[in-house]
């Protein structure tokens, strides 16, 4: 029968997906923070490594940039202390100059992205600092208004981000670059 | 009997039409699009046709200040360069300097001179400030440490730009650089930026719904696939930046990628409906059911070369992309079929 059949590939397609998450991309091997001599129990829940610390602020960074923008971005409020709470450098440059963009053309923006990132490169195992993001972002509930009409009739969609996340001197993460790709693109 | 008409199935299927059409930025991402607008970070782009290496600048450069109640717009001096359009594809843009500064965490210059109001009488607009062609790619600094200068927003009319709303703020330098006419590679950036691919609809066949082993006929609406564009010059030079659309890489949602040389093939009326396009065409194996609202996700990405001459030179541009998607619902052809065989 068609339809069992592809149910049982879609099963098999997101099994693969979640042995994928769930691998380490430093190989598995749990790393300590310290090093006790003591080697880790194969039986012990697996150490925090701080590569794996790194890719979860850098990947909380990432959201928090986003959410920022969309916070902001429902005023149009290009000066917002807020995005300066994830974003720095040219990221927030950008987030900025679009806001302001939006604020002349007297364009606010509704709603939220729908992101979906992954930690794709960490550069140090044991003292990273840079974290590089790998996501699809969906902005079919993010879009611009004007005089509370739709601003045009791009209806939004999925759109490949790379981003660069970097530890901040004071040991916060914040991205510091992004790309963001046309819509359609993943 | 299975009658198939050919059709826009862009809108009335899934209303998910994206193209590369400068005047888009309707969702929250829109100002942040590489292609359309190669910002500070898009060297981070992997790749899809985007140009990383590229100064926003590369808009445009023709920053005289139409002044329409602008405030504080330096009308900065005369004699300017001037874009000429190729036909069609002529885009006037006019730049105006903005009170835009960036976020004190940003980047910012050293010397940064408040836009408004002070020394406006001292600002002229730099022509061309493009890295040379062939210069490596390079993070891009907006603006370079110390550069005076001022951010500028523009405005672009003509056809395509449905209305003239203002651009995100470009960083240009002072001037003037005495004496240095543009080199033609220059120019020809100039063009390149100017040029304007069109946008066109996903057409298929059948209609609304493809079915489980039917061939499906695809191609892109045949008046906006040709030749492309945009002149730049100035007093002695002109050099032109042609696009040609090469491909056309399909995905179909499934899984499956394929390309296809041309624009596709139109649906003949009247052709046997298991017939297969002689050039552009996919057969479903599976139905959407299941899918994210029951349909496929499709895209169609062209693939541009761009060229340019002038002035007894020539040069190769890196090729662009655009995109376009729709869906597809997919059924089981029994289950549609009821119109007799």
């Amino acid at each position: 029968m068609v339809t069992g059949n592809v149910w049982a590939v879609l099963v098999a397609a997101s099994t693969v997906v979640v042995a994928g998450c769930s691998s380490s991309p430093s190989g598995g091997t749990p790393r300590v923070a310290g090093s006790s001599g003591a080697p880790p129990s194969a039986t012990a829940p697996l150490a925090v490594s701080p590569a794996d610390i790194a890719r979860q602020q850098a990947t909380a960074a990432y959201l928090g940039m986003w959410q920022d923008m969309a916070a902001a971005a429902t005023t149009s409020d290009w000066q917002s202390p807020r995005i300066r709470q994830h974003a720095t450098g040219d990221a927030l440059l950008v987030i900025s100059k679009s806001l302001y963009t939006d604020h002349l053309n007297g364009v606010v923006t509704k709603g939220a992205p729908t992101d979906s990132p992954m930690a794709s490169s960490v550069d140090s195992p044991s003292a990273p600092i840079t974290v590089m993001i790998s996501d699809c972002g969906d902005s079919s509930n993010w879009l611009k208004y004007r005089n509370g009409q739709l601003f045009d009739d791009t209806p939004g969609g999925r759109r490949s981000i790379t981003a660069e996340v970097k530890k901040q001197p004071g040991g916060s993460w914040k991205v510091t670059r992004f790309a963001v790709e046309s819509l359609g693109s993943c | 009997m299975l009658r198939r008409v050919g059709v826009v199935v862009g809108l009335s299927l899934a209303g998910l039409v994206a193209g590369s059409v400068p005047a888009f930025a309707g969702d929250g991402w829109g100002y942040s699009d590489c292609i359309q607008y190669p910002n500070p970070g898009c060297e981070l782009s992997v790749g899809k046709g985007s140009r990383g290496n590229s100064h926003p600048n590369a808009e445009g450069n023709h920053a005289q200040g139409q002044s329409k109640g602008n405030p504080g717009n330096a009308n900065p001096g005369s004699g300017g360069d001037t874009l000429l359009g190729g036909g069609q594809n002529l885009a006037n843009c006019s730049y105006q300097r903005s009170d835009f500064h960036p976020p004190s965490d940003a980047a910012q210059p050293a010397a940064f001179i408040p836009p408004w109001g002070t020394g406006v009488a001292a600002v002229q607009p730099a022509m061309f400030t493009l890295p040379a062609p062939g210069a490596q790619p390079q993070p891009v600094v907006e603006p370079p440490p110390g550069q005076l200068g001022a951010w500028y927003v523009y405005q672009c009319s003509g056809p395509g730009f449905r209305d003239a709303v203002y651009r995100p703020p470009v960083w240009i330098p002072d001037g003037p650089r005495a004496g240095a006419p543009p080199s033609p590679a220059e120019l020809a950036e100039q063009a390149r930026s100017q040029l304007r691919l069109p946008a066109p609809r996903i057409m298929a066949s059948p209609r609304n719904e493809q079915l489980v082993g039917l061939p499906t006929w695809l191609w892109l609406e045949r008046g906006s696939w040709g030749e492309v564009s945009a002149t730049a010059a100035v007093p002695g030079v002109s050099v032109t930046a042609v696009a040609h659309p090469r491909s056309v890489s399909w995905s179909m949602g499934d899984g499956t990628s394929f390309t296809c040389a041309g624009p596709g093939t139109p649906y003949p009326v009247g052709a046997d409906p298991k017939g297969t396009s002689p050039d552009c065409g996919y057969t479903y194996r599976w139905p959407s059911a299941g899918q994210s609202d029951q349909a496929y996700p499709v895209t169609a990405t062209v693939h541009w070369t761009v060229t340019w001459s002038g002035a007894g030179q020539a040069g190769v541009f890196p090729d662009m992309t655009t995109t376009f998607a729709t869906a597809f619902r997919v059924a089981e052809s029994q289950a549609v079929n009821t119109g007799g065989g």
